[in-house]
């Protein structure tokens, strides 16, 4: 098994966790925008995109810290980020539909 | 070494209960430990598919806050609508598609199909049909 390519790997799923944080961070960033200091469903569903955008960074630090713990040439195996993938669900549902009926 | 991420179809995994993904997601213990490369994609994949759920859902956002108004009435409206569906219907589909994958990854099997992927491409053929129609019927007099 190849040590570069396992390095490779792991650089690209916690860049894939960081782009996911960019995309909340935009998609809240638009809705704030888009709400022009009214408060309303918008205003609160933006600054909630933007509060997960900061989650989902800190979930990339604590899943590339996970990830530098496996040892690309051995036997480790990191277990499947169950929860961070259940949580990221979850926030990007809960946008969506803020979206829908807002 | 595991062949599972070379093989599209193969061996159907053993069943797991219509809900598991949901009433029993943690996934140790299930099956062997895979080739943590296909699980890393497997990962990488659902991330994808997120990020596509939310790119739709700007887009749904923008066309309503941003693009004048098309000449028909509720155009804007009926484009939100659709990308935002989609961006639901990929957001809710992924969680269980990345959890069936890391299943059948465990279970040396055949990987789920491609529902999903053919869904969204659907939806997308429809937005940009709708689009095309409300473009080409809003030519005239501007905004």
């Amino acid at each position: 098994m190849n040590g570069q390519g396992g390095g490779l790997q792991r650089e690209r799923t916690a860049l894939a966790w960081r782009r996911n944080a960019a995309s909340f961070l935009a998609v809240g960033a638009l809705l704030v925008h888009g709400s022009r200091g009214h408060v309303g469903v918008r205003l609160v569903a933006g600054l909630a995109a933007l509060a997960a955008g900061g989650a989902v960074y800190v979930m990339a630090r604590l899943r590339s810290r996970q990830l530098a713990r496996l040892d690309p040439d051995g036997e480790q195996f990191v277990s499947p980020p169950t929860l961070f993938a259940a949580a990221l669900t979850v926030a990007t549902l809960a946008l969506g539909l803020a979206v829908l009926v807002g | 070494m595991s062949e599972a991420g070379e093989r599209a179809t193969g061996p159907e995994p053993p069943s797991a209960s219509r809900l598991q993904w949901l009433l029993h997601p943690d996934l140790r213990g299930l099956g062997q430990r895979p080739d943590y490369r296909f699980s890393l994609a497997n990962e990488r994949t659902f991330l994808a598919y997120v990020r596509t759920s939310l790119a739709l859902l700007a887009g749904g956002v923008a066309v309503v806050q941003l693009v004048p108004r098309f000449g028909v009435p509720g155009g804007r409206q009926i484009v939100a609508g659709l990308l935002v569906l989609l961006s639901l219907a990929t957001a809710a589909s992924s969680y269980r598609r990345w959890w069936l994958t890391e299943y059948a990854l465990r279970h040396d099997a055949a990987l789920p199909g491609a529902l999903l992927p053919r869904a969204l491409a659907l939806g997308l053929v429809v937005v940009c049909v709708v689009v095309l129609l409300l473009v080409l019927f809003s030519a005239g007099p501007g905004p």
